[in-house]
């Protein structure tokens, strides 16, 4: 963060935007200035001078005239490049933080909801510059010029200028920031259920029909809008205060510039000529200012997606990495290591291991014991609940733990958590698979990874036939899958998750219900395979039902923590009519 | 970031959701009435500040003989500031019903169309979000188009009798930013096309990054990204300054017309002055009149084309509701009596769901045939043909592989799914000759991912018949299925339930449809793929005097399931 290219790099955002507010202002300028020589102009031509003695304002009319529109054109473009390079640093830095949290650190949000608010955050904040501090930078200068102008030429309407100003400035912000704030406070629950209730619907749409409760779900989702309806009809009138509040202090301004400049005129303190830029100063000193309840709106938002950004992002770290980590020293025989003149130790050993999720109260894995020598292959059966996927992240080194989880005889907790997923990889039920070509996402797990290497990876996973029918009818590894590509079933998601740990050839591998989402034949079929390709690594195998034959050395059962969690009860009731499994 | 350039406004699509909004017309007089109203004010602005600096200055009035005036004009820019505001309300109020307006026939629309053309999380954020954002069009843009209209006739009127050759002045310049406008409008169409994908592009590309994000950390790839997400935000960079470069043209041809004609305007008038064509206390305050009207001539338009970013996202949400409202139902999914109904416009959300409750028209358990049955998905190879019956009363249990097509079986036997070839049949009767409606009604289907609604536990049960279920029925069907307690809070999202909790919810509401309406037919798609042994024995154990008496279809490889098939089936 504190690298000097990145502070090189801010300081020509800083200076992007600088220049911008610069042109913007004097964009702004040029129309006070249009406005004020105008006037004069026309009053002093009334008063039939000899043309020459106009030459200089007509010139500087059509000049101002010009000046304006090219200037806030080359404002407009300064402007919005130096706010794609601040949206960029952005993005990249929110990334950064994501990191470092991901998964169990962020988890407690849903994924979609956390996406979309990242993706408009983002960009909610990258609009704080423009939309929010350029126009009030612009408003400023403007305002103190214009009121330095009038304070020259009479300094009763300076005074009265600067009031109006900074009460249009200050009230017609608040008041839009105000009911905005308040319109988002008041409709929030409605629309948040209205929101979840309208994708439910849809989703479960053929469900609803077949029952004939479509009607009915509908309806009770439409409750919600109605809400929704009613709380925006009810703060309706708080809309355009703001923008009334900025128009009534530019009549007092107007009217306090003439009730002064009148006597002033018939006193002689103020040159006749004079009296129209007076009264009409007001006018253009005001323009920058009434935006200025749009840009506060702007800020306010700006700050909320900022508040949200670092809600997520301040989120304490789940597994601080250790102060002095262990150095990883990959074994090059893949054998058992000797770590130093310690005795041999070898494979994974977990003593009285409990692990507890950020914001958890009770441990999801309690007291679990378990030794797994180095190529043995282990299945760990359990219900729902017990803390299987738990144990994987703990592994993962995604989670902190209490108890002892160490392999090689060294502490899990004394390595860095990006060192552990060196040697440990993760087959999830969750795996994504992103939007671009089979073989980018299969060369994530192995970037050196060849064409073929990637074939018998997919080959092993149980994936051959499909990457037949890929040649067939797409375009083979280079067939785009996701949510812009092909469709991808669970089952084959399943499989192209196991094709990536087989790729990254890691010592120790967690397969966390490899067979969630296929028949058990083909079930059967891919993990025999799998093992087969997976000889000599040390491999733990999480499910919810018995693996097939060969599969795996031994099979241990886990049963949920002692101090059972109160959400699933009649699961657990059974369990206790039922024990053992 | 993504509002960009000012398009050419869409007259179609106004007159579309104008159309659309209910009570719009009533709205658009508002406006229009309030525009003039304002209009006036603009005027009447104007001139009693002319006619005060010139009585000042040249008829050298003192404040007390201009106070009058001055009070007046007081009055009048107070007017002007309060018809702000009220305007603003207005508009705010109509947007709430037009709004609620459109959500309503886009649900109901979506719940005929078929499932899985559209997103349901994308499209559930259009429906409120981008919905929402439509107040940015009535509330500010509209209004404005409105006042576009309106004030610059009635300043350019003042000016023209006032004095002629500035409202020429005016009138030549003015036409010129609508022409340039589309002109550039035209030129950035494509472009801008090409420039909105590349936008979604790049939004969906650090969701898709977000998303895979604990993929990417598995294999210590996440740091790397920072390198992708540079590349594409300076693609985004670049195509977007390079499109603004002309798009913001419009916007300089704008501001260039109206201050240069301001100029133009005081240097004509000048010049007329010291000529001595304009001449006394009533030529300084003509002078001075058109130099302050000539801006606010051009002052709507200007804010029309800072309104139009402000309205760019609800046109963009409502034009995609548009695009849903415009399908046509597909022929498989469609109730006749309904949609005929929806054509004549008066449609009802009670009417979703036709004709009144009726016991089975289907003989008791009857058999299901499949002959030769071939179903296709658009970009798949077709699944191979089949011929299966299912014999009546009795429980068969598919454990073909997954994608073999089973759950498509299912949803075929609802109506969901048409086979491109060979045919269906219960008992001797094709599928096709008999009323979807009725068929639907004999049958309990529960579905591989059963919905969940916002509501307690026993609400979600009760989704299983379109009429009101009693208390003690819906008590025993959560009691059989071992689902949670009836007052449990449920999510729409499942947050408030375990995966295996909202399965026995789903079979709870399977086994309420059955005992209220006594279907013959029971489909359920892996009913216990989230349960535990123990539970799915316990829960089979309670669903066996169920099965009795009916055909049950029952799709799954569990080894407790095939236990209970009469017939077990696999291809």
């Amino acid at each position: 963060m504190t690298s000097n290219p990145f502070r090189q790099w801010r300081n020509t955002i800083a200076l992007r935007l600088g220049l911008g507010a610069t042109l913007g202002a004097l964009a702004q300028l040029s129309a006070l200035a249009l406005l004020a020589v105008s006037g004069y102009l026309v009053s002093r031509a009334w008063e039939q001078p000899p043309i020459l003695y106009l030459m200089i304002a007509i010139t500087s009319v059509r000049l101002f005239g010009i000046s304006r529109g090219v200037l806030r054109y080359a404002e407009r473009l300064v402007s919005h490049d130096a706010a794609f390079h601040g949206l960029e640093r952005l993005r990249i830095a929110v990334w950064r933080k994501l990191v470092r949290l991901a998964p169990a650190g962020v988890s407690v949000w849903r994924s979609g909801d956390l996406q979309s608010r990242l993706v408009d955050d983002v960009d909610g904040v990258g609009d704080r510059w423009l939309r929010g501090a350029l126009p009030l930078i612009s408003a400023v200068i403007v305002a103190v010029s214009a009121v330095a102008l009038q304070a020259v030429l009479l300094p009763a309407a300076g005074f009265i200028l600067a009031l109006a100003l900074l009460a249009a400035a200050l009230l017609g912000p608040a008041l839009a920031t105000w009911s905005s704030g308040y319109a988002v406070r008041a409709t929030a629950s409605a629309r948040g259920d209205l929101t979840e209730g309208v994708r439910a619907c849809l989703h479960g749409r053929e469900e609803l029909v077949a029952a004939g409760t479509d009607a009915v779900a509908l309806e009770r989702v439409l409750e919600d809008d109605e809400r929704l309806h009613d709380a925006h009809a009810r703060i309706a009138w708080t809309a355009g205060l703001g923008e009334a509040a900025g128009l009534a202090a530019m009549a007092a301004a107007v009217v306090g510039a003439l009730w002064t400049g009148i006597p002033a005129v018939a006193a002689g303190t103020l040159d006749g000529v004079m009296l129209a830029v007076v009264a009409l100063v007001p006018l253009a000193a005001f323009e920058p200012v009434l935006a200025l309840p749009a840009a506060a709106q702007q800020t306010a938002v700006a700050k909320a997606c900022g508040r949200r950004l670092l809600a997520i992002t301040q989120a304490p770290k789940p597994r601080p990495d250790p102060m002095e980590p262990v150095e990883y020293v990959p074994d090059p025989l893949g054998g058992p290591h000797l770590a130093g003149g310690e005795k041999k130790q070898s494979g994974i050993e977990i003593k009285g291991l409990s692990v507890t999720w950020p914001g958890a109260e009770t441990p999801a894995l309690h007291g679990f014991d378990l030794t797994v020598q180095p190529g043995e292959r282990v299945a760990i059966m359990g219900p729902s609940g017990s803390g299987k996927s738990t144990l994987a992240a703990a592994l993962m080194g995604f989670l902190p733990y209490e108890g002892s989880l160490s392999f090689r005889g060294v502490e899990l907790a004394d390595y860095d958590g990006d060192d552990i997923r060196r040697f440990v990889g993760l087959c999830s039920q969750d795996a994504h698979v992103f939007d671009t070509t089979l073989a980018e996402n299969l060369r994530l797990a192995r970037p050196s990874a060849t064409d073929d290497d990637l074939v018998r990876a997919l080959r092993w996973a149980g994936l051959r036939d499909w990457l037949d029918g890929l040649e067939r009818t797409g375009d083979g590894l280079a067939t785009r899958l996701g949510e812009h590509g092909r469709a991808v079933s669970g089952g084959e998601r399943g499989r192209i998750a196991l094709a990536r740990c087989l790729l990254a050839d890691r010592e120790v591998l967690v397969l966390d219900e490899p067979d969630a989402h296929l028949d058990a034949g083909t079930a059967a079929r891919v993990l025999r395979t799998a093992a087969a390709a997976l000889e000599g690594k040390t491999v733990i195998v999480i499910t919810h039902r018995p693996l097939p034959e060969g599969v795996v050395d031994r099979t241990i059962h886990l049963r949920p923590p002692a101090p059972t969690p109160q959400r699933d009860a009649p699961n657990n009731r059974l369990l206790g009519v039922a024990p053992g499994g | 970031m993504t509002q960009l350039a000012p398009k050419a406004t869409n007259g179609a699509f106004d007159r579309r959701l104008l159309h659309r909004a209910q009570g719009a017309t009533v709205f658009i007089g508002v406006c229009a009435t309030l525009g003039l109203a304002r209009t006036a004010c603009v005027i009447a602005g104007a001139w009693f500040t002319a006619s005060l600096i010139a009585g000042a200055f040249a008829g050298g009035d003192d404040l007390a003989a201009l106070m009058p005036q001055l009070t007046a004009l007081a009055a009048v820019l107070a007017a002007r500031a309060l018809l702000a505001s009220v305007q603003e309300a207005a508009a705010h109020r109509a947007s709430a019903g037009v709004k609620s307006a459109l959500r309503r026939q886009a649900l109901e629309q979506l719940m005929r169309l078929p499932s899985g053309k559209y997103h349901s999380g994308e499209t559930a954020a259009l429906l409120v979000r981008g919905i929402d954002a439509l107040d940015g069009y009535f509330a500010r843009y509209l209004p404005q188009l409105v006042l576009a209209a309106i004030v610059p006739v009635g300043v350019l009127v003042v000016m023209l009798l006032a004095y002629p050759p500035a409202a020429l002045i005016v009138l030549i310049t003015l036409p010129l930013i609508p022409l340039f406008g589309v002109l550039i409008g035209q030129y950035t169409r494509t472009r801008a096309q090409r420039q909105w994908e590349s936008t979604s592009h790049l939004a969906h590309h650090f969701a898709d990054l977000v998303a895979g994000l604990p993929t990417l950390k598995a294999f210590g790839r996440a740091d790397r990204q920072v390198g992708a997400i540079k590349v594409t935000t300076d693609q985004y960079r670049r195509r977007s300054m390079a499109l603004l470069r002309v798009a913001f043209c419009s916007a300089l041809v704008l501001e260039l017309a109206a201050s240069l004609s301001v100029a133009l305007v005081a240097v004509t008038v000048g010049v007329k002055l010291v000529e001595g064509g304009l001449t006394g206390e009533a030529g300084l305050q003509t002078a001075l009149l058109v130099l302050i009207l000539a801006p606010e001539a051009y002052l709507p338009l200007r804010n029309v084309g800072a309104q139009f970013h402000a309205s760019a996202e609800g046109v963009a949400a409502a034009k995609k509701v548009f695009a849903i409202l415009g399908e046509r139902p597909e022929n498989a999914e469609l109730d006749a009596p309904v949609t005929a109904e929806e054509r004549t416009g008066e449609h009802r959300s009670a009417a979703l769901t036709s004709a009144p409750l009726c016991r089975t028209p289907l003989g008791r358990a009857p058999t299901i045939m499949f002959r030769r049955t071939v179903f296709a998905y658009p970009g798949r190879d077709p699944l191979p043909e089949l011929s299966l019956t299912v014999p009546a009363g009795q429980t068969t249990v598919l454990t073909a592989r997954s994608g073999a097509g089973k759950s498509t079986l299912m949803a075929s036997l609802v109506g969901f799914r048409e086979p491109v070839s060979g045919s269906i049949a219960f008992d001797d009767t094709d599928l096709s000759d008999l009323d979807l409606a009725a068929v639907r009604r004999s049958i309990a289907w529960l579905p591989q991912r059963p919905v969940l609604i916002d509501g307690t536990v026993a609400e979600n049960v009760r989704l299983a018949v379109p009429d009101s279920a009693s208390d003690p029925a819906v008590a025993k069907a959560i009691a059989v299925s071992h689902a949670p307690a009836a007052t449990r809070r449920v999510t729409a999202d499942g947050s408030g339930l375990s995966a295996g909790e909202a399965a026995r919810v789903s079979l709870a509401r399977l086994l309420l449809r059955v005992d209220l309406l006594d279907p013959p037919i029971l489909l359920l798609d892996e009913p216990t793929a989230h349960l535990d042994a123990d539970t799915e024995q316990a829960v089979l154990d309670a669903f066996a005097p169920y099965r009795e008496q009916r055909t049950v279809l029952i799709a799954s490889h569990r080894p407790a399931l095939r236990a209970i098939a009469d017939r077990e089936v696999d291809w």
